[in-house]
């Protein structure tokens, strides 16, 4: 219940109560201001390259690479020999004189700074080990790891001077590279290709124990030319394993020899079609140009024949690209391989072909979905970016869990499971959903940042945070509560935890030292998105800006300031106070309702407002029990014993009605100017309520606030109060509402779209809640029921244990 | 002088090891933890709450072994088991001190499976130490977020890969 009082006089500047309460806490002073700063002054100064818009500038300019690699699988051996030549080409403003080639596959070398700054763990307060990080260590002595360089060459043959620093190779070039010049050189190297599961790492080989077979996945594998741009000079941040790759675009053409029964999926088209598939394979391929649904290439009863044997002859698949930004494949002999035609309008291809590889051990799930969800994202990001650039999109399964994404090729994880009992193999809820969620996830990546070629060594969230959002996006298109990211349908309830939790670091956080990797750089910022397009900006303006963004950086490089800059710009709702909470502090959403007064306008008029008053005053400040409790004992007052005291204030209480009151009301009347008094005779005859709400910011993002009012004739109201209230006090705001019923109850955010951490304050009057395990101890029942069992499985857990050896000590050396 | 131990490689009482490896590419399934610490007559009591995806306990539990093998996370053994599995991989330490946990009991509401602890202390603590190994032993890329609350305080530990103990100041 929400109480009403009058309100005394009608001040003519009442509306001012809306900015803000007038006397607050010192600290709320200027806290608006604070929170509502300009973020230029944070924003790198924009320039010839970069404008103040978001948009690249009149100068703008980014490098290229183009490459021609042979490079041999050989199985024996799980090792990659190649050949590459690069032709580097500068449009930089400025000369160069050496080159450097990203090597990421000496993060596996046991001299690199990724190896040699591993930490250990303890367990239970001990020093210990698990298996996995045991089985990694031995893995390492094995055999080593890392590109071995054999030949760096210029055009002509001659040796060019490189040197190696960790994950990075400089290359001096022999006179300086001017801008606009062309170099070309080539490099030969070979590694031992890592075993992924004991490993770790987004490449390597999968070995399936049970029939001895392999899956090859390449990815980081060859020399790549390093970023050089117009932000940082060349990028030299060696590779740790958590900030992925920025990379130069470029042409691509590929020859891969792997064993001749193996199927090879890659980044690019198939050039050579008649030379490594059988004409049935090229048949179904152009029926499946034509399917709108999966059509399989390679059935899996062929992939099952096919991986019986081992054939050591070769043949050679080649591939051709053109722009991206870097170059994956996959190869084996188990793949079964399914395709579907994407038809899209406004594009460079009006098909795409839609395609999916994996084993035996991945079905039935993956026929289902897979390549039914790379159709479905290329059907929704395409909405929300530009149409698919590129020929082909695939999903292939090289691993059980996991996803990783490349151009025109991801590589994804989810397999279905084999049950002890019944030796079926079948799929939980969980791998469905996550092969999907997966799959829309990592084809996503195909457009930020494969196209959208934003820097991941640095900012993770600006691929990550953006892909998650459209992933999201994607997901609630697939089906309706479709168990979304971190399971939930809703990803602002899922968000809240992180978000209040203590050692966060801020989105704005360089990739290598991000903490909560998974909250931070993709729940985040994907829920900041969700709250800016649902309530913040609304579908129409975030639509047209993210469009916007797309299609300036399509093929560029953007950075985070050109993402800020061009959804305001493109928009034309200001964001700073926006990018500011959510990007560059770790401040959460948590506003409360703290109070809710109610007033109606006072009459002034005495005859009307005095006996109210008593009546209030009878209500506000019930009888003393002294008082009472002496008249119930019969204790005559003085007053009562003595009539000679009784005057006249004894038969008039202060709220009875004098002459001076009237003339007073009247002098009120007749002081009134013309428009005041049409202001008082409406305000009269409306009769309305006036409610002073007010919001406390406990979390510091200051929040748009939906509020819904509750009438206490059983009807709402849905409001939105832009976020701008918080302008001036961001801690502290009073909002008025005036309706002509009266409100019963406020309620803020109900369908919980701004990420508020605590619900718990947003009614007014406030709801009682209690702590889930108070609740579930109060019912006896329940609680008694699980004790039991428990008290059974521990027994039971006992008496397993005799014999049971499950840790196993090691024997200390001497 | 190096002083020696007998060091153990670990696996789990309940579930079965088994490792679901990936790369860091794609999101982390996670486990929160709330620590809420609140005065009581002598000392404090802190409830503890662990909430885990349904999913995720139910993807356990088909790897499991011991007869859990195709059990419901709905069914009230596999709740049992699931908390028992639990508070065997979380422990609790006030100063340097192990403290006892008592497991009050789980269940499953929405999309999560909760299991509820309890802990008394006789003296405000001064430092905490966690060890929570929450189904990293299952899922390779699973996470272990612990909230340890006092009032509006908040202190967060994170547990990812192979991590072990961590220690934060009562906050
Ligand atoms: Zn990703």
């Amino acid at each position: 219940m929400i109480r009403v009082k009058t309100l005394m006089s009608l001040v003519a500047g009442a509306g001012l109560l809306l900015s803000g309460s007038i006397a607050q806490a010192d600290e709320s002073i200027g806290s608006g201001a604070r929170a509502f700063k300009q973020l230029e002054e944070i924003l790198p100064s924009p320039n010839v390259y970069r404008d103040a818009s978001g948009a690249p500038g009149p100068n703008y300019w980014q490098q290229e690479a183009d490459y021609k690699i042979k490079v041999r699988l050989d199985e024996q051996n799980r090792r990659i020999i190649g050949a590459e030549t690069i032709t580097y080409t500068n449009n930089a403003p400025t000369s160069l004189r050496y080159l450097w080639v990203q090597l990421d596959q000496n993060k596996f070398n046991n001299g690199s700074i990724s190896r040699r700054t591993e930490t250990a763990s303890k367990r239970d307060g001990k020093d210990s080990l698990s298996f996995s990080a045991l089985r990694r260590e031995q893995s390492h002595e094995e055999r080593p790891y890392g590109a071995e360089i054999k030949a760096v060459k210029d055009a002509r043959g001659n040796d060019l001077k490189y040197t190696i620093v960790d994950t990075m190779m400089r290359i001096d070039l022999p006179a300086p590279l001017k801008t606009g010049g062309q170099t070309v050189f080539s490099i030969d190297w070979e590694h031992n290709i890592i075993q992924e599961a004991s490993i770790g790492g987004r490449g390597g080989y999968e070995w399936f124990e049970e029939n001895d077979t392999y899956i090859y996945f390449l990815a980081q594998w060859f020399p790549r030319m390093a970023a050089f741009t117009d932000y940082t000079g060349w990028q030299h941040k060696q590779f740790l394993g958590q900030g992925e790759f920025t990379l130069e675009f470029g042409d691509y053409d590929v020859e891969i020899t792997v064993p001749s029964d193996h199927i090879v999926s890659s980044t690019g088209v198939l050039t050579n079609p008649g030379a490594v598939l059988t004409k049935t394979q090229r048949d179904r391929l152009k029926q499946a140009e034509k399917s709108d649904k999966p059509i399989y290439i390679v059935t899996p009863e062929e992939a099952l024949e096919n991986e019986q044997d081992k054939e050591t002859d070769l043949k050679t698949w080649k591939f051709s690209a053109e722009n991206v930004r870097d170059f994956a494949w996959s190869s084996s002999r188990k793949y079964i391989w399914d395709a579907m035609a994407h038809h899209q309008e406004g594009g460079k291809y009006d098909t795409v072909m839609a395609m999916s590889f994996f084993p035996n051990e991945a079905d039935p799930v993956w026929s289902l979905y897979s390549t039914q969800a790379v159709v479905h994202t290329m059907d929704v990001y395409s909405k929300y970016s530009f149409p698919y650039p590129y020929p082909v999109a695939q999903s292939v399964n090289t691993w059980a869990g996991g996803g990783m994404e490349y151009p025109m090729i991801t590589f994804n994880g989810y397999r279905p499971v084999l049950d002890k009992e019944t030796g079926q193999k079948t799929y939980s809820r969980r791998t469905k959903y996550g092969l999907i969620g997966v799959v829309i996830h990592e084809i996503g990546h195909i457009y930020f940042p494969m196209v959208v070629n934003s820097d991941e060594r640095r900012w993770t969230w600006m691929d990550e945070g953006l892909n998650t959002f459209l992933e999201y996006l994607a997901e609630v298109e697939w089906e309706e509560n479709f168990p979304a990211f971190g399971n939930k349908t809703n990803l602002l309830d899922s968000i809240t935890d992180y978000m209040t939790s203590a050692n966060q670091v801020p989105i704005m956080t360089q990739s290598d030292s991000v903490i909560s990797f998974g909250p931070n750089a993709y729940t985040k910022p994907a829920s900041a998105l969700t709250v800016l397009r649902e309530t913040v900006m609304g579908r129409e303006q975030f639509d047209y800006a993210f469009k916007e963004y797309a299609r300036r950086w399509k093929f560029k490089r953007p950075t985070p300031a050109d993402f800020f800059r061009t959804m305001e710009d493109a928009s034309g709702v200001d964001l700073d106070w926006f990018w500011r909470a959510w990007f560059y502090t770790n401040d959460h959403v948590d506003i409360g309702i703290t109070d809710v007064r109610s007033y109606t306008v006072s009459t002034q008029d005495p005859e009307v407002e005095f006996p109210q008053d008593r009546a209030q005053k009878a209500k506000d400040q019930p009888e003393p029990l002294q008082q009472s409790r002496n008249r119930e004992a019969g204790i005559k007052t003085r007053l009562q014993r003595v009539p000679a005291l009784k005057d006249m204030y004894n038969d008039n209480d202060e709220f009875t009605v004098t002459n001076k009151d009237r003339n007073e009301f009247n002098s009120f009347l007749d002081g009134l100017k013309p428009w005041q008094k049409r202001v008082y005779e409406k305000a009269m005859a409306d009769k309305n309520f006036i409610y002073f709400v007010d919001f406390k910011n406990i979390g510091g993002v200051p929040s748009p606030l939906p509020v819904t009012l509750h009438f206490e004739d059983g009807s709402s109201e849905d409001m939105l109060i832009p976020a701008e209230i918080w302008r001036f006090n961001s801690m502290n705001v009073t909002k008025m509402i005036i309706r002509d019923k009266k409100i019963a109850s406020v309620e803020l955010d109900r369908h919980h779209q701004t990420a508020d951490a605590d619900f718990g304050n947003n009614h007014f009057p406030q709801q009682i809640s209690q702590s889930r395990i108070k609740l579930y101890k109060s019912d006896r029942k329940r609680k008694d029921l699980m004790a039991d069992m428990l008290v059974k499985l521990k027994d039971r857990a006992k008496a397993e244990a005799k014999g049971d050896d499950k840790e196993v000590p090691l024997t200390p050396a001497n | 002088m190096i002083k020696k131990f007998a060091l153990y490689l670990f696996s789990v009482l309940i579930l079965m090891q088994f490792s679901i490896t990936g790369a860091h590419a794609h999101r982390t399934q996670m486990s929160i933890t709330t620590l809420e610490y609140l005065p009581a007559a002598a000392g404090m009591t802190i409830e503890i709450t662990h909430k885990i995806h349904y999913h995720d306990a139910q993807e356990a539990l088909l790897l499991s072994d011991q007869g859990a093998t195709g059990m419901s996370v709905m069914e009230l053994e596999a709740q049992a088991r699931f908390a028992l599995y639990t508070s065997q991989n979380f422990s609790l330490w006030h100063d340097n001190a192990k403290t006892d946990v008592t497991l009050i009991g789980a269940e499953v509401d929405g999309d999560y499976i909760y299991i509820y602890q309890e802990a008394t202390l006789e003296t405000a603590p001064q430092t905490i130490t966690v060890d929570c190994y929450i189904l990293r032993d299952v899922f390779g890329s699973f996470g272990n977020h612990v909230n340890i609350r006092r009032g509006r305080n908040v202190q967060t530990l994170i547990f990812q890969g192979d991590e072990g103990v961590k220690s934060a100041p009562l906050p």
